[in-house]
């Protein structure tokens, strides 16, 4: 029995997308196993056949995340993402981040969300979502940027890994759900024991990857809440030919080309995406002279 | 005396022309990467005066909107943004690949690390960081709401736009979750 049950763990292993893990980041695959809910009980829930590891991993599978345990699980991430770079201490650049991330969020089926956006203090360059609202943006990627409408474009593409969920179906996917009750009776943030379980040490699902369609999507997304915006739809454009001009071996890209795909393939495939489909908007505005200048 | 004035208009010019190329990208080298027309207009239901392939070499003159004003072999015409990259043919496909192999695992994730962690969000930072509740009450005490950032756009002329979201390309084949497990 217990062979079987190792059998079919192995199994529903060998299922996952690998995208959900990255074996390299170390701790991942391993500790899952460890904190999956059948590793614990495996004594008892055996016997009882349905209730075995298929029956469970079929739970999980179908488990939807409430808007709640979302957000609980972002400010998680974030927390631990700011642990890492801690925000730029200029109000005018943070709240002028907001007043454009949040115009753009506006724009989505998810308004109604509060939506949080930063740049933080890292050289790097790179952009990050974090479930239930919270995009983080670096100094360094800010620094490349020429226009609000590029701006927008960057935190739009963010914002649709989030209304998307993209980061909850990888989650989910990879079989960590265990009793989502817990996760809501705890505390939200701080040393959350389901959270950690979860997501693993916070802002590392930061570093895995998403796959590439939920990339794309992102990208499709970003270039169409931009146009909504008013904005010029082709500022993400922009970003993406510039950021294709870093050569590869530049440690401020090695993340952010490690979690997406090149600039010349998403370039590529909103080609294909956008076609003549965004002709009737050609009249947005870039507003480079507004976008907020660093200090 | 002289000398000193002629240099100071000199830099200035230099400064001028630099700052116009850089709003205009005029004179810059661009690639084309997908298989499209080159327009008389900027507009889709302009005539098409010619056929692009991937690989081709344009120079850009200007832009407008979704649109590039490209010479391409001595004709002067438009292409849509997304069929142009900006730079040389050879440079980009060389740094694209090793950005792919990057990207899809190939490079080997030892030269990854490698890479990474000299400055910035390594990984490893990622994963050794400390949850900041300091950090994030600032974070979310810089959150404004729907409408201070609709009177903020609305200060700029920005004007809400129905746009429909883009269906994903039917590609030949379907992208395959990279890597496996056995990597
Ligand atoms: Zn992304």
């Amino acid at each position: 029995m217990k062979t079987l049950s190792t059998f079919l763990l192995l199994l529903l292993v060998a299922a996952m997308p690998a995208q959900a893990f990255d074996l390299d980041m170390g701790g991942g695959l391993g500790d899952v196993l460890k904190n999956l809910p059948i590793g614990k009980d495996k004594g008892k829930k055996q016997e009882s056949g349905s209730d075995g590891v298929l029956g469970l991993a079929q739970a999980a599978n179908f488990k939807e995340f409430s808007q709640e345990e979302e957000i609980k699980i972002g400010t998680e991430i974030s927390g631990n993402l700011l642990g890492a770079a801690p925000l730029v201490k200029d109000v005018a650049l943070q709240h002028y981040v907001n007043q454009i991330g949040r115009w753009v969020a506006s724009q989505s089926e998810r308004k109604d969300l509060v939506w949080y956006f930063g740049v933080i203090e890292s050289e790097d360059v790179n952009a990050f979502s974090a479930p239930g609202g919270y995009v983080l943006i670096t100094k360094g990627l800010y620094r490349k940027l020429g226009s609000e409408a590029q701006l927008a474009g960057v935190l739009a593409h963010e914002i649709g890994h989030i209304i998307k969920k993209h980061h909850l179906k990888v989650m989910q996917q990879s079989q960590l759900i265990g009793s989502a009750s817990k996760l809501v009776g705890d505390k939200a943030g701080q040393g959350n024991s389901f959270v950690k379980n979860l997501i693993g040490n916070g802002a590392e699902i930061c570093a895995r990857g998403l796959d590439k369609d939920a990339e794309f999507e992102a990208d499709r997304i970003g270039m169409v809440l931009t146009a909504r915006a008013g904005y010029d739809a082709f500022g993400l454009v922009d970003v993406l030919q510039e950021i294709g001009h870093v050569p590869s071996n530049d440690s401020s890209v090695a993340l952010l080309f490690k979690t997406h795909p090149a600039p010349d393939e998403r370039l590529a495939k909103l080609g294909d995406a956008v076609g003549d489909r965004l002709d009737s908007v050609s009249d947005g505005k870039a507003l480079e002279s507004r976008l907020y200048r660093l200090k | 005396m002289k000398i000193n004035q002629k240099t100071l208009w000199l830099t200035f010019g230099l400064l001028i022309s630099i700052s116009i190329s850089t709003a205009t990208q005029a004179g810059e080298t661009g690639t084309v990467i997908r298989a499209d027309n080159l327009k008389a207009e900027s507009s889709g239901s302009a005539a098409s005066t010619d056929k692009i392939s991937p690989g081709d070499q344009v120079e850009i003159i200007d832009r407008q909107g979704a649109w590039f004003k490209v010479k391409l072999r001595q004709t002067t015409g438009w292409l849509r943004l997304l069929s142009v990259k900006r730079g040389e043919a050879t440079k980009a496909q060389g740094s694209a690949t090793d950005v792919l192999k990057l990207a899809t695992g190939q490079a080997g994730t030892g030269q990854v690390t490698a890479v990474a962690g000299i400055r910035g969000l390594s990984e490893e930072e990622l994963k050794g960081a400390k949850f900041n509740p300091q950090e994030l009450g600032l974070l979310k005490s810089n959150s404004v709401s729907a409408e201070n950032a609709q009177q903020f756009a609305s200060a700029a002329g920005l004007q809400v736009r129905q746009v429909e979201y883009l269906p994903a390309p039917i590609s030949p084949e379907p992208t395959k979750p990279q890597g496996g497990l056995g990597r």
